[in-house]
Parts: C-alpha cells; sequence; structure tokens
C-alpha cells in the first residue's frame, strides 16, 4: 500500500480542508491544488515564472528552503510574507507530513 | 475596420503558426494581442527558460521559438492589433466584427482563438485611489515609450519588465526611482548590474525594500510617496510604472456565447471548431476528451482548423494540398 500523507488547506474562501494525499513521485502542491478543485491555475506549469500558485506556510516547520529565483519571485508579488511560497516548487513528499497552508488571494 | 480572411485572436506561438498554415492556403491573417508584442506567456512569461519538445529542436530558448515563427509567418504578412484586448463580437452579414477595448474594428468570414490562458492584465499595487490616477500618470504596460516626455519616473518591479524599461529610460537621460521590495531581482544578472552602474553615474536611484504607499495629484499624477525602511519619501513625477508582471484572464471571451469547461472552450477534435460555426479554438484556449496543453499540439490544432476555415472562406473552391517541399513558400 502506498504512503500517505496529510495535508491542512485554507482555500480562498476561508474553508479548512484535511486532506490525505498519496505520495506520488513527482507531484507537487500546485498541481494537487490546481487538479483537485483548489482553484489554483498553475498556468506556467511549475516553472516559478507565475506566482499563480502561491501559498503562505502557517507550520513553521514546513517552510523548507526556497531558492533565490523563487525568493525573488515572491518578492514580486504584492500579497507575499515571510512565510511565503510557491506551491509547485514544494514536492509531496514525507517531509511535508502535517503541512499546514492557506492558498493566497490573487493579487 | 480591418478587414481580412482570418482574425486569430492571441499572438503566442499558435496564434503564429497559424498565420504560416493560412499563409500556404493563401489566406491573409490578422493577429490581436492584449500584449504588446507577439510572444504570449513565452516571451512575457519565461523568455529565457529552454523548451525541449519542440520537434526538430533539441532545446530552444522560448523567445527564440518566438523569434523563429515570427521569421516563418512573416512571408505571409501578418496584420497586428497588439496591446488592445479582444472585447465584443458580433454577427454580420460579412462573417464577425470583433471590437478591442480601443474600438479598433476587424472584420473576417472566419475567427480562430488561439488565446492561451486568456488575455494578459497587469497585477496592480493595492492602493486606495490608484484608479483615479490609471492612464493619467499610472501605467502598467509601456506601449509606446516615446510618448513620455519628462525628467523623471518611477518604475517599481524587479522582474525583466521592470529592469528593461529602467534602463531603457535612464538611457534616454530620464531619471528613474526603481523601487523594489528587496535586494533580490527576478530580472536578468546583466540588466541588473547594468541598473547599478547607471546609478553610480547619477542616471537612476535603486531603492530596495521600498515600496510605493500612496500617489497623489489633482487630475493626473504628480507625487508618489515611497516607504524605505519604515521611512515615508515623497518623489516628485508625472508617470509612475509598476511592472509586477501580468496574469491571464478568459476575460471578455467567455461571454461570447461559447461552450465553455473549466475555464476552456469546448472544441469538436474533427477540426478545432466551436458550438458557432465559424470560430475555432486552438491551443491552450480549448478543452476537448484528451487534450494536452502543448505547444506542439497547437500546431497540429491549427494546420487542422485551417483546412475547414478554407472552405468557409472559399465554399466554391477545392484546396488541393501540396507539401512546402513541391510548392515552396508564395508569400503575398
Amino acid at each position: 500500500m502506498s504512503e500517505k500523507i496529510k495535508l491542512k488547506i485554507t482555500d480562498r474562501q476561508g474553508h479548512k480542508h484535511d486532506v490525505d494525499v498519496e505520495i506520488n513521485s513527482n507531484t507537487n502542491l500546485m498541481e494537487f491544488c490546481r487538479d483537485n478543485s483548489f482553484g489554483v491555475e498553475g498556468f506556467c506549469g511549475g516553472m516559478g515564472s507565475c506566482a499563480s500558485c502561491h501559498i503562505h506556510i502557517e507550520s513553521r516547520e514546513h517552510y523548507g528552503n526556497p531558492d533565490d529565483d523563487e525568493l525573488a519571485m515572491l518578492d514580486d508579488i504584492s500579497n507575499s510574507k515571510t512565510n511565503s511560497r510557491l506551491g509547485c516548487q514544494i514536492e509531496i513528499s514525507k517531509d511535508i507530513d502535517g503541512i499546514k497552508f492557506e492558498i493566497a488571494q490573487e493579487p | 475596420m480591418i478587414k481580412t480572411d482570418i482574425i486569430i485572436i492571441g499572438a503566442g506561438p499558435v496564434g503564429l503558426f497559424t498565420v504560416f498554415e493560412a499563409g500556404l492556403m493563401k489566406l491573409k491573417c490578422h493577429i490581436i494581442d492584449s500584449i504588446a508584442q507577439p510572444g504570449g506567456q513565452l516571451t512575457e512569461i519565461y523568455p529565457k527558460k529552454p523548451i525541449y519538445d519542440i520537434p526538430g529542436y533539441p532545446s530552444v530558448l522560448a523567445g527564440d521559438l518566438i523569434d523563429k515563427l515570427i521569421e516563418q509567418a512573416s512571408p505571409f504578412k501578418p496584420g497586428f492589433t497588439l496591446g488592445e484586448r479582444a472585447e465584443k463580437i458580433e454577427k454580420i452579414k460579412d462573417g464577425f466584427l470583433i471590437t478591442t477595448n480601443n474600438g479598433t474594428t476587424h472584420n473576417a468570414p472566419v475567427v480562430i482563438i488561439a488565446g492561451g490562458l486568456g488575455s494578459f492584465e497587469p497585477r496592480k499595487p493595492k492602493i486606495d485611489n490608484i484608479e483615479n490616477f490609471e492612464r493619467k500618470g499610472i501605467h502598467y504596460i509601456i506601449k509606446d515609450p516615446s510618448k513620455y516626455k519628462t525628467k523623471n519616473i518611477v518604475i517599481s518591479g524587479g522582474g525583466d519588465s521592470a529592469l528593461d524599461w529602467s534602463l531603457y529610460f535612464a538611457e534616454k537621460n530620464i531619471f528613474v526611482d526603481l523601487v523594489h521590495r528587496s535586494d533580490r531581482f527576478r530580472a536578468h544578472k546583466d540588466s541588473v548590474k547594468k541598473a547599478f552602474e547607471f546609478e553610480k553615474d547619477g542616471k537612476m536611484k535603486i531603492h530596495t525594500f521600498s515600496e510605493v504607499v500612496g500617489v497623489n495629484g489633482n487630475k493626473n499624477l504628480e507625487t508618489v510617496l515611497i516607504k524605505s525602511n519604515n521611512k515615508l519619501k515623497e518623489i516628485k513625477t508625472e508617470f509612475w510604472f509598476p511592472l509586477f508582471g501580468l496574469s491571464p484572464k478568459l476575460g471578455p471571451i467567455s461571454n461570447w456565447g461559447l461552450k465553455i469547461e473549466k475555464n476552456a472552450i469546448v472544441v469538436n477534435t474533427f477540426d478545432y471548431s466551436t458550438n458557432i460555426k465559424g470560430i475555432f479554438a486552438i491551443g491552450d484556449v480549448n478543452t476537448y476528451p484528451g487534450k494536452l496543453k502543448l505547444i506542439l499540439c497547437g500546431f497540429h490544432e491549427a494546420a487542422l482548423a485551417i483546412q475547414s476555415a478554407y472552405k468557409i472562406i472559399n465554399p466554391d473552391k477545392r484546396y488541393n494540398m501540396k507539401y512546402t517541399t513541391v510548392q515552396g513558400i508564395q508569400g503575398f
């Protein structure tokens, strides 16, 4: 049986969702949210170039290590905060089990 | 009024290739796009990213692919209405009448929508009275830079567009205040380096860890308020360009009576026709069972849509398809 992790997602309407997700290689948070009707467009396809998958990580321990390109993209968004990340840059893996995040409003 | 055989909405890779395919069948095209330059998201969002799945190109930069597609389409002399959004469509005697947000009118018997993810709308900063000064000193897209005859301007953003325009104006001896929220820039490293050199030469001032937080003026913009490290500073200027990138919205097309599912136009895979006769949708803007949002799929869709477009435009003629290796390219 494949392993599952928990995601705690707050959508753009403020509704909270606790979901169990199978760890599937090569899937990131943007793709999960896009494919499961969370209203995330991910229109650049995961290049970290459009910021349509901007999220705020509420569980500090899951913030991770964004690279300079991602941070520079986040700097250009008016509603980015110190806990902002791009969902497309976070792979669904055991490292983020229990991650709590809010999908940011579209700027 | 602009009259042509085919109005193409969207100047991305698929729209540009449609011009070529139409040209082979002696059909003239005119392209409308809300962005001021052709290329769609390839030039707007990721011009320097390599693409690996274009047949015949083991690797090609997105911006270079667009240059090649423009070159390939050029013998067929497409018309362009750029920086204007296709707003309204009406069925008239001679086909369709499409009007842009600037009021430019276009007429053709066939419309091919290659609009990608929709028209790109600027990301606007959240400042209460910003709308009072839009097009009265605040501009989100720079279409014709020669219009801005002034001594100094303010630009916000850290991407290529913000840096490229800052350098452009500084080179024209217009002093630039570049305002950016951090000291990391997304723009090309050479542009950032040059901007700091210009700052040393007194041609511009780079405000890092700063934001424009207020705008003021009577009728037109007169001052912007910059917040840097919790200190406020007012700068006199006639122009502020917030260049925070663009995000796509399907926009007015969604009200054209086309069948839409999940933000995309439903098409028949026989010829990528929509539910309205004479309107086709190709590339990322359409949906059908098994749809793959790939540029190469869009190219295929363009070739097939043009076959049916030809029959609508020339109902009494039969087109005898010949390979380009046989007949070459006969431009207009």
